[in-house]
């Protein structure tokens, strides 16, 4: 019996090394495509942030067009980014927890959801909320390309009425140890704060506004969509670095203990069995 | 000289071009334009074009631009572009790929939304090669 606890121990040691150098890998894999959609994702925040202010500011000069005119609201969509896998600590369900409850609040009974990244399908799909449309597969470098036909699907569904409103949570990535879950109004686009419209911008717009709305309005989705893919991929592998460097910490500690475990237990094996032998010895005499 | 103002030449993909110029010339859908300090402020789209650049300092560049957006506001001119490129920067196998699809959908001519978007690829990829100091081999009817 002693000699059997002694091969259990050792045989969870092997275990828990075996898991360590998985989460090891993992994590220096995770950090390696960190480097590069971090990279991504600050080359592209100029252009969203400048295409953001543009449109915002046309849109507060330009007057209603159908990107950009309120209406009665029926059923909000909410686009939803989530990773494809998990291991990524608790990154998915903070995005999820906060998408759900602004669904709530904002969406009421008429909220539906597009989906981007399997973990949030499932997790939509486990919770019987409607799903608009799924976007699978986006992968670790999310292009402009995939970006624009997300968008596509999702002016569609606004332009045919499916939805009145849209609305989209990600993840801003800060550093890798810390991201932001955001949720923002894509359409009907947001008019700028006051003091940023003011009004010594006046614009022409050429050849006139509708044709001008109808080329930036779409682009605006797409970038926005495509800036959200590539800050929330950032945040994703930012996330699973870190939960996989506390899960090789943890294995480090649970190793340790375990070795102290199966010190002890051999020596109390060794102690019983000259306890045997001496009192066998005694026995004889 | 001229009076200097801030451009900034933004992509989806990275920031192309950030600094003080004096002039530029862009091709707008309503024709080509160039643009000093103090320009109207107006908003317009780009055509796939080639674009010239007088920065305050240094030498003319150039640089492709695959479309976009025109903003010109009180000191500062922003092009939204889809794409823009450096004449070094410009992949010629590719544009010539490129180039030879758009004129095959085009020969294959279906008026409706496709032939619109193989003719601004067919621009694109002669800009990158007209840039790139590579003749487009015979201007198109497109």
């Amino acid at each position: 019996m002693a000699a059997g606890g002694l091969k259990e121990v050792d045989r969870r040691i092997k275990s828990v090394k075996n898991t360590q150098q998985i989460t090891r890998a993992m994590k220096m894999v995770a950090a390696a495509k960190l480097r590069k959609a971090e990279l991504r994702a600050k080359k592209a925040r100029d252009y969203f942030e400048q295409i953001q202010a543009v449109t915002r500011r046309a849109v507060s000069k330009g007057g209603a067009q159908k990107l950009v005119a309120p209406r009665t609201v029926q059923r909000k969509g909410f686009v939803i980014i989530t990773s494809a896998r998990g291991l990524a600590g608790p990154y998915n369900a903070n995005v999820l927890r906060q998408a759900v409850a602004k669904m709530q609040e904002v969406g009421g009974k008429n909220a539906a959801a597009f989906a981007i990244g399997r973990k949030g399908r499932d997790y939509l799909a486990h919770r019987n909320i409607p799903i608009l449309q799924e976007f699978l597969g986006v992968g670790d470098d999310p292009t402009l390309h995939q970006a624009q036909a997300i968008a596509r699907e999702i002016l569609q569904q606004y332009l045919g009425g499916e939805v009145d409103e849209v609305w989209l949570t990600y993840t801003k990535f800060i550093n890798p140890l810390t991201h932001e879950v955001r949720t923002l109004r894509v359409l009907p686009v947001e008019e700028p704060p006051a003091e940023e419209s003011g009004a010594e911008r006046s614009y022409v717009f050429e050849p006139d506004p509708e044709t001008v709305f109808n080329d930036l309005l779409p682009r605006y989705v797409e970038v926005v969509i495509f800036s959200a893919l590539l800050e929330s991929k950032a945040s994703e592998h930012g996330a699973r670095m870190t939960a996989m460097d506390s899960a090789s910490k943890n294995a480090d500690e649970l190793i340790r203990q375990m070795i102290l475990m199966r010190n002890r237990l051999r020596q109390a094996a060794i102690t019983r069995e000259i306890a045997e032998l001496v009192s066998g010895a005694e026995a004889l005499e | 000289m001229a009076t200097p103002y801030h451009l900034k030449i933004v992509t989806p993909e990275r920031t192309v071009f950030d600094g003080p110029v004096t002039y530029i010339i862009v091709r707008s859908t309503e024709g080509e334009i160039g643009i000093l300090a103090h320009h109207m402020q107006i908003i317009t789209p780009l055509v796939p074009h080639i674009i010239t650049v007088y920065p305050e300092a240094g030498n003319v560049e150039q640089f492709t631009i695959g479309g976009g957006f025109l903003e010109v506001g009180n000191d500062t001119t922003v092009v939204l572009a889809d794409s823009a490129e450096r004449a070094s920067e410009i992949d010629v196998a590719r544009a010539q790929l490129a180039r030879q699809r758009a004129l095959e959908t085009i020969a294959q001519a279906k008026p409706d939304i496709d032939l619109i978007r193989a003719k601004r690829a067919l621009q694109r990829a002669e800009n990158r090669l007209k840039l790139a100091g590579h003749s487009a081999g015979g201007m198109t009817s497109a």
